[in-house]
C-alpha cells in the first residue's frame, strides 16, 4: 500500500553502546558492544520498511530501541513528532510515555516462547487493555477480544482456550492480535515468520498485508529471510555490524544493489529455479564478521570487502546519495550491479 | 577363542549391482500415551553415488525420522520400525545385529545435524571431539587423532586450525561450529552423508559457503549425499533430484529440473506457489489453507485432501499410490494429469 504524508516514525543517530565491564565487585568499563551505532530513518504511515543483515548486525536491539524496551545510549525516536527518549535522560515519562507506547506495538519472533502458556488466549490479547482501560470499557473488552480474533482469522470462540492448543501459525495470529489490541499506528515484526513452517509463513505474510491495507498500519519488519522481506516491504535498509549501509525502495535495493555488502548478501540467497544454477554469480564472503566490540576504523565491512582501499581504513563512508545511483549507500566505491538476475 | 565374523555389506569399491542406499517402504511410528504417531508411513527411496537426494518436507512430515531410522539411532521405545527395509549396498541394514550397526555408524554412513551448538559437547576441545572418530573406530593415538583432526579442519577451511583444535565449541562462531561437524561426519570418508537442515540456524552468507563446502566434498569423494531441508531455494541450488514428504509419505518425487518446472503434486504446486522469491516482486501470496495433519489421527484417505484445491470425492476414501508417471517420476496424486496441466498456466 501507498505510503502516505508526515512520517509517524523518525529515527535520528540511533546509538545503544552495551558497557563491557571487567572485574566483580568495581565493574571497571573496558569498552563497549557497539550494537547499534547511528541508524536513521523515517517511516510513514501505512509503509513497511524491511531491516536485514545477518545475526549480530543490531537489528533486533533496534527494535527494543524503537519499542523503548532499552534505552539509547544517544539519538532521537520521534513518534507523531513525540521525542520518546530525552537527550538529558528525561525523555517522556509516567503517564505520556504510556501514551505513546500505545502507538507502537511488537509481534515477536517465537510464537512458542512469546505467549504466556498459564493465561487464556482471552487473556493474553485483552492484556494490553489492562494497562490501557481507556481504549475499551470494562465491559467490552470479551467482545473486542473476540472481534480481534476473528480479525486475525482465529475462531472468536476459542477465546478460553490456552496457547499449547494452538499449533504455531495460530499462535503467531494470537501474537499479531495482541499487537493489534491498542490500535497501534506502527507494528514492530520482529522476524514474524521465521519459526514457521513454509505453507504457513505464506499464510502469516498475507495477514500482515491485509491488516496494513485495512487499518493503514506501518511496519517494521526485521528478518533475514530476503525474500520475505522483498516480498512485503516498500523500502529496505540493510545493516551490517550496528550501521544501516543502503537503504532504498526495494526495486532499488534488490534489482540495482550498490553496497558491496547488500551484493554478497544477495547473491548468496538461494533462487527456487534450477535453471539459474551456476549461471549467477555468487560472492561468497570470506569469513566472519567482525566483534561489534571493536569494529574495523573508517567502514566496517572493509575487512571483507573486495574494493577496500586505503580511504576506507581512514574515512568513515557516510550514507548518502552517491554519483550515478538513486538512493543512499554507505561505500565510497558504491557501484551498481545486479546479483540477483540471470542475464 | 573362535572369532565370529558379523555380517556386513560389501565393502567400497566392490562394486555390486543397485543403489549405494535404499529405503523400501519403511514405516516408523512412536508409542505415546495419547496413541501410536505414525511417522513414517511406506517411505522409498534411493540413492547412487556422487548423488544428491534433497528429501523436501514441513515439520512432521517424517523426513528426519526417515535419516534416523537409516542411521539407526532412534530410542526404542518408543520408536518402531514395524515394516520396511533399509538396503546398504544391498544389505538390509535393520537386519544387522547392533555391533555390525556401530561400524557402519559414523564411519560408512555418517550425519550432520540442525543445531551444531547443541551437537558438540561443550566440555571438550573441538579437536578431541574431531579426533575421537579416529581412535574409537581406528584405534590411533591421541596424538595422531589430534593431527587428523588438524588436517581435517583444514580440509573444512577453519582458518587457523593448529592453533585453533584446543579451542572449546563455544569459542567458535555458528558457521564454524557447523565446519567442525561437518568435519567430525567426513572424518572417515563415509560413502553417504545425511545432513538434516545443515544450514538452518545459519546467516545466509555463511549457509552458501557451507553449502558449497559440502558440494566440494561430495564431488572430491563420490559420496552420496541426503539433504533434508525445507528450504525450496537451497534445493533448487543443489539437488539432483527430489522426494517430497507430506504425513509421512512420499508424495512427489523427481528429478530437480522437472519438479520446479512442472510439479505433479497439489502440496508440491502450493509450496512453489507460496514462496516469496528474492529475484521478483509479486502479488499476493498463494497460501496452501489450513495446517498439517495431526499424526496421531491422519486423515483417511489422500492425507492432503483437507487443503487440496484438485479434491474429488475418491481422494477422501482411496489412498493414492505413487503413480509412476514418468521414467524417473512419482506423484502421490490421483489427478496427477490435471496438476500437471495447470502448472503451465
Amino acid at each position: 500500500m501507498a505510503a502516505t504524508g508526515e512520517p509517524v516514525l523518525e529515527v535520528r543517530d540511533l546509538v545503544k553502546h552495551f558497557p563491557l565491564t571487567q572485574g566483580v565487585l568495581l565493574k571497571k568499563p573496558i569498552g563497549a558492544i557497539k550494537a547499534v551505532d547511528g541508524v536513521s530513518f523515517d517511516l510513514r504511515r501505512g509503509e513497511t520498511l524491511g531491516i536485514v543483515g545477518e545475526s549480530g548486525c543490531g537489528k533486533s536491539t533496534l527494535a527494543k530501541l524503537l519499542m523503548a524496551l532499552e534505552r539509547p545510549t544517544s539519538g532521537s525516536v520521534r513518534i507523531n513528532g513525540r521525542e520518546i527518549f530525552h537527550p538529558k535522560g528525561g525523555g517522556l515519562k509516567g503517564r505520556e510515555l504510556k501514551q505513546v507506547r500505545r502507538s507502537i506495538q511488537m509481534v515477536m519472533q517465537d510464537p512458542y516462547t512469546s505467549l504466556n502458556p498459564r493465561m487464556t488466549v482471552g487473556d493474553i490479547v485483552g492484556e494490553p487493555f489492562e494497562i490501557h482501560p481507556e481504549v475499551v470499557p470494562k465491559g467490552d473488552r470479551r467482545r473486542k477480544v473476540q472481534e480481534l480474533l476473528e480479525v486475525v482469522g482465529l475462531n472468536p470462540d476459542h477465546v478460553n482456550r490456552y496457547p499449547h492448543q494452538f499449533s504455531g501459525g495460530q499462535r503467531q495470529r494470537i501474537g499479531i492480535a495482541r499487537g493489534l489490541a491498542l490500535q497501534p499506528e506502527i507494528i514492530v515484526c520482529d522476524e514474524p515468520v521465521s519459526a514457521l513452517d513454509v505453507s504457513i509463513q505464506a499464510q502469516v505474510v498475507n495477514l500482515l498485508e491485509r491488516l496494513q491495507d485495512e487499518f493503514g498500519l506501518a511496519y517494521i519488519f526485521i528478518a533475514h529471510d530476503l525474500s520475505v522481506v522483498r516480498h512485503i516491504s516498500d523500502r529496505v535498509g540493510v545493516m551490517y555490524l550496528g550501521k544501516v549501509v543502503e537503504l532504498g525502495k526495494d526495486t532499488e535495493i534488490y534489482d540495482r544493489p550498490v553496497h558491496p555488502y547488500t551484493q554478497a548478501l544477495l547473491s548468496a540467497v538461494p533462487v527456487p529455479d534450477p535453471d539459474s544454477r551456476g549461471r549467477r554469480q555468487r560472492i561468497i564472503l570470506q569469513g566472519d564478521p567482525p566483534s561489534p566490540a571493536n569494529p574495523p576504523s573508517g567502514c566496517r565491512f572493509r575487512t571483507r570487502c573486495w574494493k577496500a582501499q586505503d580511504i576506507c581504513a581512514t574515512q568513515e563512508p557516510p550514507l548518502q546519495i552517491r554519483p550515478g545511483t538513486g538512493h543512499a549507500s554507505a561505500c565510497h566505491f558504491a557501484e551498481t550491479r545486479d546479483v540477483v538476475h540471470t542475464h | 577363542m573362535k572369532k565370529t565374523s558379523t555380517p556386513m555389506p560389501p565393502a567400497r569399491g566392490t562394486h555390486a549391482d543397485g543403489p549405494l542406499l535404499a529405503v523400501d517402504d519403511l514405516h516408523v511410528e512412536f508409542v505415546t500415551r495419547q496413541g501410536v504417531v505414525k511417522a513414517v508411513n511406506g517411505v522409498s527411496y534411493s540413492l547412487n553415488p556422487g548423488e544428491t537426494l534433497a528429501v523436501l518436507g514441513e515439520s512432521g512430515s517424517g523426513k528426519s525420522v526417515t535419516a534416523q531410522a537409516i542411521m539407526g539411532i532412534l530410542d526404542s521405545p518408543p520408536a518402531r520400525i514395524p515394516r520396511g527395509e533399509i538396503r546398504f549396498r544391498g544389505t538390509d541394514l535393520l537386519k544387522l545385529p547392533e555391533e555390525s550397526r556401530t561400524r557402519i555408524r559414523g564411519q560408512r554412513v555418517a550425519m550432520i545435524f540442525q543445531d551444531a551448538l547443541s551437537a558438540l559437547n561443550p566440555v571438550f576441545t573441538v579437536g578431541a571431539q574431531i579426533g575421537e572418530m579416529f581412535r574409537v573406530h581406528r584405534g590411533m593415538s591421541k596424538r595422531d587423532a589430534e593431527k587428523k583432526a588438524v588436517e581435517l579442519m583444514d580440509r573444512v577451511r577453519i582458518p587457523g586450525a593448529r592453533q585453533r583444535v584446543r579451542d572449546y565449541p563455544h569459542q567458535f562462531s555458528g558457521g564454524m561450529r557447523q565446519r567442525i561437524m561437518i568435519a567430525m561426519s567426513i572424518a572417515l570418508d563415509p560413502e553417504v552423508l545425511i545432513a538434516d537442515e545443515p544450514t538452518t540456524a545459519l546467516d545466509v552468507t555463511v549457509q552458501a559457503q557451507v553449502m558449497e563446502l559440502l558440494a566440494e566434498l561430495r564431488r572430491e569423494s563420490d559420496m552420496g549425499l541426503i539433504l533434508i531441508t525445507h528450504d525450496l531455494g537451497v534445493v533448487a541450488d543443489v539437488a539432483d533430484k527430489i522426494a517430497v514428504m507430506y504425513a509421512g509419505r512420499i508424495v512427489e518425487n523427481a528429478p530437480v529440473r522437472d519438479i520446479y518446472r512442472a510439479p505433479a503434486h497439489p502440496y508440491t504446486k502450493g509450496l512453489l506457489n507460496s514462496i516469496p522469491r528474492v529475484d521478483r516482486k509479486g502479488r499476493e501470496l498463494y497460501a496452501i489453507k489450513g495446517m498439517p495433519p495431526n499424526l496421531l489421527d491422519i486423515p483417511p484417505g489422500c492425507s492432503f485432501h483437507p487443503r487440496c484445491p484438485y479434491r474429488q470425492d475418491d481422494c477422501v476414501t482411496d489412498t493414492p499410490p505413487l503413480y509412476e508417471i514418468g521414467p524417473t517420476r512419482g506423484s502421490a496424486c490421483h489427478y496427477w494429469r490435471e496438476v500437471l496441466d495447470g502448472s503451465h498456466g
